[in-house]
């Protein structure tokens, strides 16, 4: 197909506006990369050049001082386990709400599907107050608990819309061999399910690992902090120490966009899904 | 069947309503809840403010050190430090969990006041009482400013005041002196200013830090009377010394006399500039004395009391007691927890931090002044000349109209205007009045 | 069959144990949180019940009110860019242009980095001394118009707004290009038959069908600006003197720094109305078809 003069010059100007993006999207995090090999008089005297040179000096300190890795591992913690359980619970509701038998599954489908709008702003006072109470304050059960429960709603919306498109007549040979529900369950929908679980886990994941606000609330010893309330503490500790502030935060974005770069697939359909199905 | 389903579900909404029953009242049945830390009598927590950056933490430690060594107890203390406006809020979710360490940092007045009416703080009258000789060590009226309803909760470790660090060698260089009064002190900063120095460093981003520099320029123009007055409610927050004062402030900023971009940097990095060489003058609490003359520029820097804008108000300063120490009401050994705070207050731990991290101790103690440096005998002189002391607006009132005057301040040099600022100001404390 | 899909006992394994969760950490939390608010309590003391007070208090908190402004302002802000702008490069992107996926991956990808990250990267980029935006103003010979960004209450709620702009317009974008994904190949091609343009083909085929998704996606952005507050906690931690406060930033100041946690549930309580506003008035507005949620 041949492009007239007037199209050719739209496809350049299209092209203007996508590159001009681009470069808006990437070239802070590439700034920040490069900033995070400078030392701090480097960083005020030229901003915009190539480091002197690329000593990991600045990530040696944040990762010793700054306790980024703990950090990690607790935001490792707290999201692996929170997004298992809600996972599995989330598939095992799916499943009883689409294809078992009985009257309350669309009633219960609701009350889950009306948690979506629900700001979790309105349940923190009296979180607070109940772990109090149960005494896992400060524990990383307050933080994952929570999350579980935050998550049901997105959750269950995309897997029941999987499991309702599924054909009856799966459990109908199943139940044939002799399997109970558990192991139609577990050997049958759950593999057929994968993908629509990956997505799933991999947004909550998400959700849970950007998580700012229980972290913050709920946990108070620095040793059990997850890794963005641990970035705030660190702007507090080492205030003028920017080039092994910026280190830190590239320890925190590079895992994210690794795992990004490789699963972006499930990543994007996951994160527009609950949209899109609606 | 599905009756029973629904039964349980019932019945998990009803176990859920009950854990939240109550959760409002008195909530101390669950003691222990969280920190383990206050079990047992071997290890007494304590919570401070502090940061990498400050010098004293190590002081701290080293009384912590001293005291675990040896003890009748035979209790271990460990200080557990944090960054200011992350105390804050660590210490209220702890306080409203019960799970506040045995000793923790605090500030007086105000600030204190409602976790003592919360019931979280330990009532420690009768130790000052059964040790006359503890309690008249403190200065007078020091303990006062954290007792409530007659009772002490809390004790000072240490007095603060604001004072001018200045840097010598560049009033040398440049051939100016310490300014005698207000007049001249702005004259010293147009010099330095004329001849390409940065006269101050300020911090914009904490809200604090340029109103207590109004606040003392206020001092200095109406004299200890008007805090006084405010506080008792016969003067208004929006009085025309605060706006006049504020007013001040800004024209100093308009006429250069703060670092480019003050208003956007952090309280480390205006120190920093400062205590690197590039700032003459420094407005601060005396705490950072010891940051001042363990930096780079150490010896050459002096301080020197802000001179009142109405000379007969001079030497009234921005200062009170600092670094307070309460006992937590669910300290399982508070005999234990009450000694440690003895240690600190005494002559030999006070010494220290005196001598070696230039912090002003809170009781009455001859002082070698061979041993300190000559930056902490002007602090000292300072200290002693003071005819009147105004505690920080935001210890006076806390989280309310202390916090709010800050940010008044912050706004006024943003480029509000000064009285439609503190009108604001007055209105929001006659409506958190009834809040 | 019946006897194992319609096995009571069955059912309530599989349900029960999300439900509890769900009821006692959710539903049981925003009932209680409607209580609380209607509560004088600073969890320590005896609390006082106070009625629609706290509320009454609220609408005359100054700071309140401008946190209130402030979130509006977000939402429009949101609005403004996570519809035309996104729905302008979606519209580029569905057409096959040569890079569409790359490109689809790139826009997506800030908003999969933690706010905090986001907003500490924003900081440095506004840093008055080093920082981009300044720099390329000097470079560009704007030098005067070099600015204090997050610190000057006229631009720091702006600036924050752009950031919000800058991480979600990706996001938005794919969910407007998957459901441009589900309009039948064959009404294009009808149109390029019948001569259309390209902009007569988005204004009648593209956007009347992707008008339900849409809606949708207005509720998600009205919601989600509702809710930011990892960005304005870092950036600024909503000031100066309260010029980019949130109400998600405030109530944390509330209860969590002044012990008034009747307040602040009652800061809660007014934001999950919002959110439910947002979703009736958008199933109003398009009633023709309703949003489930």
């Amino acid at each position: 197909m041949k492009l007239s003069p007037k199209e050719k010059v739209f496809l350049v100007l299209k092209y203007i506006f996508l590159i001009f993006f681009t470069i808006l999207c990437l070239y802070p995090l590439f700034w920040l990369l490069l900033s995070s090999f400078k030392t701090n008089s480097e960083l005020y005297a030229n901003p915009w050049g190539l480091p002197e040179s690329f000593s990991p000096v600045n990530y040696i300190q944040a990762i010793q001082e700054g306790h980024i890795l703990q950090y990690f591992g607790n935001s490792v913690i707290i999201a692996v386990s929170a997004v298992a359980v809600a996972v599995i619970l989330s598939s095992m509701v799916s499943y009883a709400i689409t294809r078992m038998h009985w009257k309350l599954a669309k009633l219960t489908l609701n009350v889950f599907l009306l948690g979506m709008m629900i700001p979790v702003y309105a349940m923190v006072v009296p979180l607070f107050s109940m772990f109090n109470r149960m005494g896992l304050l400060n524990t990383h059960l307050a933080v994952i608990i929570p999350h579980i429960g935050i998550a049901f709603p997105m959750a269950i919306f995309i897997m029941s819309g999987f499991m309702g498109s599924l054909p009856k007549e799966m459990e109908e040979a199943a139940v044939m061999d002799g399997c109970n529900i558990y192991q139609i369950f577990f050997k049958i929908i759950m593999p057929i399910s994968k993908s629509s679980i990956v997505t799933v886990a991999v947004v909550t994941f998400i959700n849970i690992w950007n998580d700012l606000l229980l972290p913050q609330i709920f946990l108070t010893d620095s040793s059990k902090m997850t890794l963005p309330v641990g970035l705030t503490e660190f702007q507090g500790q080492y205030a003028t120490n920017y080039v092994v502030e910026i280190a830190a935060v590239i320890i925190t974005i590079v895992p994210s966009i690794v795992v990004y770069i490789w699963l972006h697939r499930h990543i994007m359909e996951g994160m527009v899904a609950g949209a899109v199905k609606g | 069947m599905k009756k029973k389903i629904v039964a349980v579900m019932l019945s998990a909404l009803t176990a859920g309503s009950l854990l939240l029953t109550g959760c409002g009242g008195g909530g101390s049945s669950s003691g222990d809840s969280g920190s383990g830390s206050s079990g047992g009598g071997d290890t007494l927590t304590v919570m401070c403010v502090g940061t990498e950056a400050d010098t004293y933490i190590d002081g701290y430690n080293a009384i912590a050190e001293q005291f675990s060594e040896n003890n009748e107890y035979g209790v271990t203390v460990e200080i557990e430090f944090y960054e200011n406006e992350q105390y804050k809020t660590k210490l209220t979710t702890l306080m409203a969990s019960n799970a506040v360490p045995d000793i923790f940092f605090t500030w007086e007045l105000s600030y204190l006041q409602p976790f003592v009416e919360g019931g979280k703080v330990a009532d420690i009258t009768s130790y000052l009482e059964e040790d006359q000789e503890w309690k008249n060590s403190f200065a007078d009226g020091t303990l006062d400013l954290l007792a409530y309803d007659g009772k002490n909760y809390g004790v000072p470790t240490q007095k603060s005041l604001c004072v001018m660090f200045y840097n010598k060698q560049i009033f040398e260089e440049n051939g100016v002196e310490i300014p005698g009064t207000y007049e001249e002190f702005l004259d010293v900063c147009q010099t330095l200013k004329d001849n390409g120095v940065t006269p101050m460093t300020m911090c914009g981003t904490d809200a604090w830090i340029p109103a207590q520099f109004v606040q003392q320029i206020a001092g200095g123009m109406a004299g200890d009377q008007l805090f006084k007055d405010v506080c008792d409610g016969t003067e208004q927050w929006n009085n025309e010394t605060h706006v006049k004062a504020a007013e001040e402030v800004k024209k100093m900023a308009d006429n250069g006399y703060f670092q480019d971009g003050y208003i956007g940097m952090g309280p480390e990095e205006s120190t920093d500039l400062f205590t690197s060489g590039q700032a003459a003058m420094y407005f601060q609490g005396a705490w950072d004395a010891d940051k001042c003359a363990k930096s780079e520029i150490g010896e050459n820097v002096g301080a020197f009391v802000l001179p009142a804008y109405d000379p007969q108000y001079n030497n009234i300063s921005v200062g009170s007691v600092d670094t307070s120490f309460s006992v937590s009401e669910t300290c399982k050994n508070k005999d234990a927890a009450v000694a440690f705070l003895k240690y600190w207050t005494s002559q030999e731990a006070e010494e220290t931090l005196l001598y070696d991290y230039a912090r002003i101790p809170a009781g009455n103690y001859e002082i070698d002044e061979s041993k300190i440096s000559p930056l902490m005998v002007d602090v000292l002189n300072i200290s002693n000349s003071q005819v009147g002391l105004t505690p920080w607006w935001d210890r006076q009132f806390g989280a309310g109209e202390g916090v709010e005057f800050n940010n008044t301040c912050v706004s006024v040099l943003g480029g509000e205007d000064a009285q439609t600022a503190f009108d604001s100001l007055q209105q929001f404390a006659e409506d958190n009045a009834n809040r | 069959m019946n006897k194992v899909l319609g096995n009571k006992k069955s059912i309530a394994v599989f349900v029960l144990p999300a439900f509890l969760i769900y009821a006692v950490f959710v539903l049981i939390p925003i009932g209680y949180n409607v209580y609380v608010s209607f509560l004088q309590t600073d969890l320590m003391s005896p609390s006082k019940f106070v009625g629609i007070q706290n509320y009454v208090n609220l609408f005359k908190d100054g700071t309140f009110t401008k946190a209130l402004g402030n979130n509006i302002l977000m939402v429009i802000g949101s609005l403004i860019a996570h519809l035309p702008l996104a729905l302008f490069f979606g519209n580029i992107l569905f057409q096959k242009i040569k890079g569409s996926h790359f490109f689809q991956t790139v826009f997506f990808l800030p908003s999969v980095i933690c706010g905090v990250a986001v907003g500490l990267t924003w900081t440095f980029v506004y840093n008055s001394e080093f920082g981009l935006v300044n720099k390329f103003l000097e470079i560009i010979g704007l030098g005067s118009l070099q600015h204090v960004w997050l610190a000057d209450k006229n631009t720091a709620l702006f600036c924050i707004i752009v950031v919000v702009m800058w991480q979600f317009v990706g996001y938005h974008m794919i969910i407007q290009i998957a459901a441009m994904k589900n309009i039948p190949e064959s009404y294009y091609e009808a149109a390029e038959i019948d001569g259309a343009s390209k902009w007569v083909q988005f204004k009648s085929i593209t956007f009347p069908l992707i008008k339900p998704i849409l809606k949708v996606d207005a509720v998600l952005i009205i919601t989600g600006s509702l809710k930011y507050y990892d960005l304005v906690s870092v950036m600024t931690g909503g000031g100066p003197n309260h010029a980019t406060e949130l109400m998600s930033t405030y109530m944390f100041y509330q209860g969590f720094r002044t012990l008034k946690y009747g307040y602040a549930a009652g800061i809660g309580v007014i934001l999950l109305i919002l959110c439910m506003c947002s979703v009736l008035l958008s199933n109003f507005v398009f009633r023709s078809e309703p949003i489930e949620f």
